[in-house]
């Protein structure tokens, strides 16, 4: 194909639906790794609400502030909307974003399917916080234990459980349908000279990432897919009573369940990776370490499941098994966290808000993987098992791990994104605020889980030794929120007046530095010849200046077609993407209604979809 | 599709690279889309795997429970029958994208309506094993030894007397009691629920193979098949191959064993 | 890259440009998985002779393994493409099964320590 008119902005000239049109139908991956980021910061808004109504229902014993339903609720979708909808797609988006960027790549391998998956992605958290106005949402906890989510969840005869099982089902979609296309785009779109062993290892580790995803959701898709037939046409795969299994929904659930906690917080490793070596201006200590051992996490990630479930009543052999393996898993761990040290050791270090997070980052998800360790053991996990000293492990590990190392990245690369740097001094307070702020409400939650405090219970009586440590929570909650409002008044003052970034603020070394700030639609003019893990050093200090060939301009016809300089082809927008979404969505709905007249949804949605799929077939087959 | 800027660089390129389209050679010189498709494949693998995983651990509870047992209701002919036809279509299937690759228009046609009808005949064989079973019936034996010990077996309807009859024979002094006739449904027992969701599952792939295959064959009959564009003949081969494969495992663990 | 070069290499060799095997030894394929599946379903009365039911699955399993690899090797092409293909298909399929087996074994462990049924 000839090139194709690529819609440039022209600034001024755009009425606001053209703009909005322009970002419905992109299939750009800056765009959509933008559209992703905003969205899953808006979920993660949501998600923070939730929690801070528990924090204040729970600041002090015998509280009556909300129903214990609705703590029910909150709890499970604070749960759900974290994992799914706001750590998950903020590591997408900034993959999507910066995967092509650093592998000198144009664009995804499949722009359009890259849309679908981001449509998929914001319809189906759509659909999910839509059950707060259909009748309640769910409240069977984030990994919907049957019976109790088999049954209806806590109130029998809501549909609310449904909002869940179709809900993630949504979501896996877009995410096994968004990891096909990273693979793809890591193994086929690199630059000439980006071998694998010089690729970034943001790159390398969502590159695993997708692989994790690939492997692990199709099991929660069978799980839910089991758990809807049950709740909706009397099968009885998960319940006691009619001769069903409850522990096979644990097992299939946290099949898929622990890869993914690898998935939220193996491209987190690699934001950091990436940012101590340039504020410590030294290259990266043991890169091949770092590389294989994220795919050893992967690996030994798929062995270490049922250690979710020590409690449930395996056997001796069956826990000393899985109690192994995760201990094993500590080692590559471990291994990436000397290296990170090794890094920034002798460093001259260059203590920038994204280097501040980062290494917030290091220490809080050590506390976190040292209790990960102890829980590992299991006489230890039969005491504090379901007890807040949990609830204390995954947040050192997810918010003090995933949500520190994604706000590094936000700073390191914001200035990238939209050209414009955040504010130095906001960040510093952001990160002081929230970094008290979390140490002041997790910390805690150790001490109470070791003296019994149960997790997931709306309220405890006076005088267990609970309250004062529960108060203190409940201000380090609002003092986290105190810091994100900061950093949304930091991205405000930015955007209206931030001060302009050059193309490589941070003296950066990857690719992405060596186009301008934000880039343009196709990325590159012309890329340097790959000859090391550090190109954009290369270039600047390494006195070697060769690129690839620029583009034949005439080959494209006429030049002034479209704006971009060279006929680098760029697949035109495309609104079918959003149709098939949209369509699959509808469906969804259908299914949740399926004993009120839903099937009409299901046939309507599937329609609306397949035309869609029909669009996007004749687009792919028209390149 | 998208290239990158440098793709036509020779350092990694592979000569054979290029795409039924014509697209630059990729860093690995293989085409995306069959690169995709593979990878999507062995996420599917993993979708079977745990289906295949539920109906296996779920057997044994479902003969404690006095469900029905497998070898009661499968016949080994009709899906040794469908194992041929799926083997057969297999056959068509690479003989169509053999067509395909050296520009066979008769052939390309010929073999994708063949393997699109043994589909077909495939899906027509599932249905009436399905209508079949549903309008089976199993009884629930429940033996209760004098010591108080109790056993449940599941029995077809067709077998129930002489089974009772030996049962009799095996436990003297148990009381037997038997339950209502039961048909073999997915609501009725473990093994309905597990059989049924495992291969209604595989037949909606069946379909989704042979609705992918008539777009192709709709293609080829307006002649925009070709040995340029063999690649789309053989992306539906390769899903189709992989279903084919599914059933070689379903026949063997559900079926055989 | 190395393995790559090496699958190019091997390319080379081969008679033609996409080296894909004939319909010759396609049809032959075919022969050889009906004889299986024939020797599958005999097999399946293993135990109807008195045979040990072990041997009967081990059987079983073996000739199915062999057809899938004759599907995937052939009629999929994994033999002639790409070892990455290869790899893909490799890895997921380890990983699948990995998770039948210990699925088995949990459950066989609850069954021994008499938990599990019921």
């Amino acid at each position: 194909m000839a090139t194709t008119a690529v819609p440039v902005p022209h600034s001024g000239e755009q009425s606001w639906w053209q703009t909005i049109w322009s970002w419905v139908t992109t299939v750009d991956h800056k765009k959509i790794g933008i559209m992703y980021i905003i969205t899953a910061i808006v979920f993660f808004i949501s998600g923070g609400l939730e929690a801070l109504i528990i924090r204040m229902q729970l600041a002090r014993p015998e509280n009556n502030l909300i129903s214990p339903q609705l703590y029910n609720e909150l709890f499970t979708m604070h749960g759900t909307t974290m994992v799914f909808l706001a750590v998950m797609p903020l590591n997408v988006g900034l993959g999507n974003y910066l995967v092509p960027l650093m592998i000198g790549a144009n664009d995804m391998a499949y722009p359009r399917l890259n849309a679908l998956s981001y449509w998929l992605f914001l319809f189906g958290g759509f659909f999910l916080t839509s059950s707060y106005a259909l009748g309640g949402a769910p409240d069977a906890g984030w990994f919907a234990y049957a019976p109790l989510s088999a049954n209806g969840g806590v109130l029998p005869k809501r549909n609310a459980m449904d909002f869940w099982v179709l809900g993630i089902n949504l979501l896996g979609i877009a995410s096994i349908l968004g990891s096909i296309n990273f693979i793809v785009t890591v193994l086929n779109l690199r630059a000439p000279g980006m071998k694998f062993n010089r690729m970034p290892l943001f790159v390398w580790l969502q590159l695993v990432t997708s692989f994790l995803v690939v492997f692990a959701f199709p099991s929660v898709t069978v799980a839910t897919i089991l758990l809807y037939f049950d709740r909706n046409f009397g099968t009885a795969f998960f319940l006691p009573e009619k001769g069903g299994d409850p522990m096979l929904w644990q097992h299939l659930f946290w099949f898929f369940g622990h890869p993914e906690v690898y998935i939220m917080i193996l491209p987190p490793f690699g934001i950091v990776s990436e940012i101590y070596p340039v504020f410590s201006r030294k290259p990266i200590f043991g890169y091949a370490f770092i590389a294989y051992s994220g795919v050893a996490i992967a690996f030994l990630g798929f062995t270490v499941w049922s250690h979710h479930m020590f409690a449930v009543g395996m056997g001796p052999w069956a826990n000393a098994a899985f109690s192994a393996t995760s201990l094993l898993i500590a080692v590559p761990t471990g291994v990436k966290i000397f290296n990170w040290i090794a890094t920034l050791w002798g460093g001259s270090l260059n203590f920038k808000t994204p280097l501040l997070f980062a290494i917030g980052f290091l220490f809080l998800f050590v506390i976190g993987g040292i209790s990960g360790v102890m829980l590992a053991l299991p006489p230890l996990d039969y005491q504090v098992t379901d007890s807040y000293f949990v609830v204390a492990h995954f947040h050192y590990v997810l918010f003090g791990g995933a949500i520190f190392a994604l706000f590094a990245g936000f700073y390191y690369w914001w200035p990238k994104m939209f050209g414009h740097m955040l504010s130095e001094r906001l960040g510093t307070w952001q990160f002081w605020l929230m970094f008290i702020g979390m140490n002041l409400t997790f910390m805690p939650m150790h001490y109470l889980g070791m003296i019994g405090m149960p997790r997931r219970v709306w309220t405890y009586e006076r005088g267990l030794g609970f309250d004062f440590w529960n108060l203190v929570q409940t201000i380090g909650a609002f003092m986290i929120a105190a810091s994100i409002a900061i950093f949304i008044w930091n991205v405000i003052v930015s955007w209206r007046s931030g001060e302009a970034a050059n193309d490589d603020p941070w003296d950066g070394h990857t690719l992405e530095w060596g186009t301008t700030s934000p880039p343009p639609a196709h990325n590159f003019d012309r890329i340097p010849i790959i000859r090391s893990r550090r190109p954009v050093w290369d270039l600047k200090y390494g006195g070697r200046q060769e690129f690839t060939e620029p583009r034949d301009t005439k080959a494209a016809g006429s030049a002034d077609e479209d704006d971009t300089p060279h006929s680098i082809h760029l697949p035109p927008p495309s609104f079918y993407p959003i149709i098939v979404a949209f369509g699959l969505t509808v469906a969804a709905y259908g299914l949740l209604y399926i004993h009120s007249g839903g099937v009409w949804g299901i046939v309507i949605g599937l329609s609306i979809a397949s035309t869609g799929i029909a669009g996007l077939a004749s687009e792919a087959a028209r390149d | 599709m998208a290239q990158a800027v440098a793709h036509d660089h020779g350092e990694h390129g592979a000569p054979g690279g290029h795409g039924p389209t014509g697209h630059p050679p990729t860093s690995l010189g293989l085409n995306n889309r069959k690169l995709g498709l593979w990878t999507f494949i062995s996420s599917e693998a993993l979708f079977f795997t745990a289906l295949v995983a539920t109906y296996l651990v779920m057997k044994p509870r479902n003969l404690a429970l006095g469900g029905p047992r497998p070898e009661d209701f499968l016949g080994i002919t009709l899906t040794a029958i469908l194992a041929f036809i799926l083997l057969m279509s297999s056959l068509t299937m690479v003989l169509a994208h053999h067509a395909a690759e050296h520009n066979d228009q008769r052939g390309i046609r010929l073999w994708l309506g063949a393997t699109i009808l043994l589909g077909l005949m495939f899906l027509g064989g599932q249905v009436y094993e399905f209508n079949k079973l549903w309008s089976e019936h199993f009884v629930t034996v429940t033996i209760t030894e004098p010591d108080g010990k109790i056993v449940r077996e599941g029995i077809a309807e067709h077998h129930l007397d002489a089974e009772l009859a030996e049962l009799q024979e095996h436990h003297p002094g148990a009381t037997i009691t038997q339950s209502a006739p039961k048909a073999v449904t997915w609501t009725t027992s473990l093994f309905g629920s597990t059989f049924f969701v495992l291969t209604g599952f595989h037949g909606t792939h069946v379909a989704i193979g042979v609705v992918w295959l008539t777009v192709v064959l709709i293609m080829a009959l307006r002649g925009a098949i070709s040995s340029r564009n063999s690649l789309t003949v053989e992306m539906a081969g390769l899903y189709w191959h992989f279903v084919d494969l599914v059933w070689v495992a379903i026949f063997t663990l559900i079926y055989l064993i | 890259m190395a393995e790559q070069r090496s699958h190019q290499a091997e390319l080379a060799h081969m008679p033609q440009g996409h080296a894909a095997p004939s319909t010759r030894t396609y049809i032959n394929i075919f022969v050889v998985l009906f004889v299986i599946t024939a020797i599958e379903v005999l097999a399946a009365y293993m135990t109807d002779i008195g045979l040990p039911l072990w041997s009967e699955i081990v059987t079983l399993i073996l000739l199915s393994v062999l057809k899938g690899v004759l599907v995937v090797m052939f009629y999929m092409h994994l033999r002639f493409d790409s070892r990455w293909f290869t790899a893909l298909f490799a890895a997921g399929f380890g990983i699948a099964v990995f998770m039948v087996i210990v699925f088995l074994l949990l459950w066989a462990y609850k069954r021994s320590s008499g938990g599990l049924v019921v």
